[in-house]
């Protein structure tokens, strides 16, 4: 098998990465600067609408909405399944060339009051999957265990994820930070509701006005919420990047979408040097104090985080975008210096 | 799981029959090669009978698949077969780069998504083969610790949306539920019934431990629904949330029987692909080989029961071709019948 797999490699090496589904690209195709791939039209109107991606491009099933700037976006539609497929849709189609673009991942997310608030967006370094995961109902599990999940291939909660599967990403450090520089006085829209939903947490930041921040990204299908499953996010991050990262907020898609990425990057599509991804907060995954679990999850999209977590992501991508297409020149090639 | 070593090594012959294919590759017909039927497996392991089996040894590399099986394995019959990786995000990319990178001709193409899957003791018993008639998604949901549930609650797990587990989720993300075609169904069930399938008896000896039930049962060929997830629960508590969750979500006429980290996310990259036009996803179908349970047998733990090996992983992989080679056989034999559609 394995010789099998190496054969097939090379073969594959030889004829150029891409050319096999790349031919018809090179004629026609849209060369994209910007692409920007949300989840849901909650996520994608905002922007869509900021930014004036007012001419459809229809492609394998997928509808992107661009503009003159060559900025466009595409709705994946929502978890694991819908994102891989959508991307992979979009990262072979013939009518977009995305082989220079700056793909930003954009979606709103839970987030952990000990790291952000109802609104905060922020810019991830690591993307950690925590659904790809053995799971033993708490009240079946081994005593002295702080929560029912533990590693595949591992045998208690304090293994760290191992194996072939690829579960942790790090996206590219400078356009991390070039992204990070260019937005972070963007000034947040908050709401009422939000304003007076965070006072119920006793400490900075939850209780405090949304902000630009870094901070990383767990995914699952699984939302989760709750006291003892934030813990669980907290140290399976820790335990996936040694360390390195720092739970924060929590999506549905954002390790199929860089598992696709990845492989397209592999096969000359698209360059992974050129993935951010931003997470803007519509509820809190953890509860206040008093608050029960359930109470912290029913309750989750009465926060009154979900607008303004929406209008947050076109607001922060906004001069990000600005940026890449007024200095084209400088970004065709890399992400520029500061 | 995914890149797990194979049972057998692969024969010489078929490996140097290999090399010569890739040799020949750049000289291949210049169309998209037209299959007839496409074995999907998650991992290296579940895709080595079948290119056993078929001398699928025609390796043909598809940008965008898994890294660790980037190549389609072929034979001259329009047999192919390929492992996607473990796992739905692995699933949907690998089978939308399968349908979008236009190396392939799919368009009349049966799908036969064949794996490993654990099964519910009180449905069936380990070395069985289960054609499946309902894909549940039971990944896609709310979550909260199970120590901490409010009243009235069986389960952490409920719907995204929902107000309590047995609600069914007002937010619809597409991928939660598909029913195979049963035509497609009938004809696998009815070609394979006579299989007679692999038991060991170490698997014979596990099953007992169970005691009752459909568990101590001899090995079968029959139908169920399978729940989906990347997370593989286990336990007696989280197997009744499943078996809950199907009804919820597929009707009160889905039995829960198997669980597996991929299906959900197949047929979602596939839906896309079909909706694209690129191939029907009415010919997919699905069978799992029931190499464990989801839960544990009487005294067990359900620590010690999911890593508990039963002893039936290598006759589950050779069970896999037993029961869906008469499909795919009858699939080839028959091709001007099944072109169109399935016969009659």
């Amino acid at each position: 098998m394995r010789l099998l797999l190496l054969a097939a490699c090379s073969h594959h090496a030889a004829s150029s990465p891409g050319d096999a589904a790349g031919s018809d690209a090179a004629s026609g195709a849209r060369a994209v600067k910007v692409m920007i791939v949300d989840m849901s039209p909650i996520e994608g109107t905002p922007i869509t609408t900021a930014l004036g991606l007012t001419d459809k491009v229809m492609t394998n099933g997928l509808t992107l909405d661009c503009n003159s700037d060559d900025v466009c976006e595409v709705v994946t539609q929502m978890g694991y399944a819908n994102a891989a497929a959508s991307v992979t849709a979009l990262a072979y189609s013939s009518a977009v060339d995305l082989s220079h673009a700056y793909i930003v991942i954009a979606g709103i997310a839970g987030i952990d009051p000990a790291q952000g608030t109802l609104g905060t967006a922020a810019w991830a370094r690591y993307a950690v999957d925590i659904g790809y995961a053995n799971e033993l109902d708490a009240r079946e599990m081994p005593s002295g265990w702080p929560y029912g999940y533990f590693a595949i291939g591992g045998t208690t909660p304090s293994d760290p994820p191992t194996g072939d599967y690829r579960g942790t990403f790090q996206l590219d450090e400078r356009f991390l930070q070039a992204a990070l520089r260019l937005t972070r006085d963007v000034q947040l829209t908050d709401s009422q509701t939000a304003a007076t939903a965070r006072m119920a947490y006793p400490s900075a930041p939850a209780n405090q006005p949304p902000i630009v921040t870094q901070c990383d990204v767990v995914s699952s299908d699984t939302w989760f919420a709750g006291t003892a499953l934030t813990q669980r996010a907290r140290d399976w991050m820790k335990l996936a990047t040694n360390g390195a990262g720092t739970y924060c907020t929590s999506a549905q898609e954002d390790n199929a979408t860089l598992e696709v990425l990845t492989r397209a990057a592999a096969a000359g599509r698209v360059d992974f040097t050129r993935v951010a991804l931003l997470r803007t907060a519509s509820d809190f995954s953890a509860p206040y104090p008093n608050q029960t679990d359930s109470d912290a999850l029913l309750g989750a999209l009465a926060e009154g985080g979900l607008g303004p977590s929406t209008q947050n992501l076109a607001k922060t991508l906004a001069p990000l975008v600005q940026a890449i297409v007024t200095d084209w020149s400088d970004w065709q090639t890399g992400v520029p210096a500061s | 799981m995914r890149l797990a070593a194979p049972r057998q090594g692969l024969p010489w012959v078929v490996a140097l029959a290999a090399l010569t294919a890739i040799a020949a590759a750049p000289d291949a017909p210049t169309g998209p090669l037209a299959v007839k039927a496409l074995v999907i497996a998650p991992t290296t392991a579940e895709l080595q009978p079948w290119i056993a089996h078929y001398g699928l040894t025609q390796a043909i590399a598809i940008p965008g698949l898994s890294p660790g099986a980037p190549a389609l394995q072929c034979n001259g019959d329009g047999v192919c077969a390929v492992a996607t990786g473990a796992g739905k995000a692995n699933a949907a990319a690998s089978i939308a780069a399968l349908a979008f990178t236009g190396q392939l001709d799919l368009s009349a193409t049966y799908f036969v998504i064949a794996e490993l899957a654990r099964i519910d003791p009180s449905v069936g018993t380990i070395d069985s083969a289960v054609w499946v008639n309902d894909l549940v998604d039971a990944g896609i949901a709310w979550e909260i610790d199970a120590r901490t549930l409010p009243a009235g609650w069986n389960t952490g797990y409920l719907g995204i949306g929902a107000t309590d587990p047995t609600t069914p989720p007002p937010i619809p993300f597409g991928t939660e539920h598909y029913a195979i075609d049963p035509a497609l169904v009938a004809k696998a069930v009815a070609l394979s019934s006579a299989s007679t399938l692999e038991d060991g008896s170490a698997a014979q000896a596990y099953r007992a431990l169970y005691g009752s039930g459909a568990a101590i049962g001899a090995p079968s060929v029959r139908q169920g629904a399978t729940a989906s997830s990347d997370t593989t629960w286990h336990g007696a508590l989280l197997g009744q949330r499943a078996h809950d969750w199907v009804g919820v979500i597929a009707g009160s006429g889905a039995t829960y029987a198997t669980m597996q980290q991929n299906d959900n996310a197949t047929l979602a990259a596939l839906t896309a692909a079909s909706n694209a036009g690129k191939l029907d996803a009415k010919r997919a179908v699905v069978l799992h080989a029931a190499w464990a349970f989801d839960r544990p047998h009487p005294g067990q733990t359900a620590y010690d029961s999911l890593l508990a090996d039963p002893g039936a992983r290598a006759s589950s992989l050779d069970n896999l071709v037993i029961a869906g080679a008469p499909l795919v056989d009858d699939i080839v034999a028959n091709w001007s019948a099944w072109q169109s559609g399935v016969p009659e």
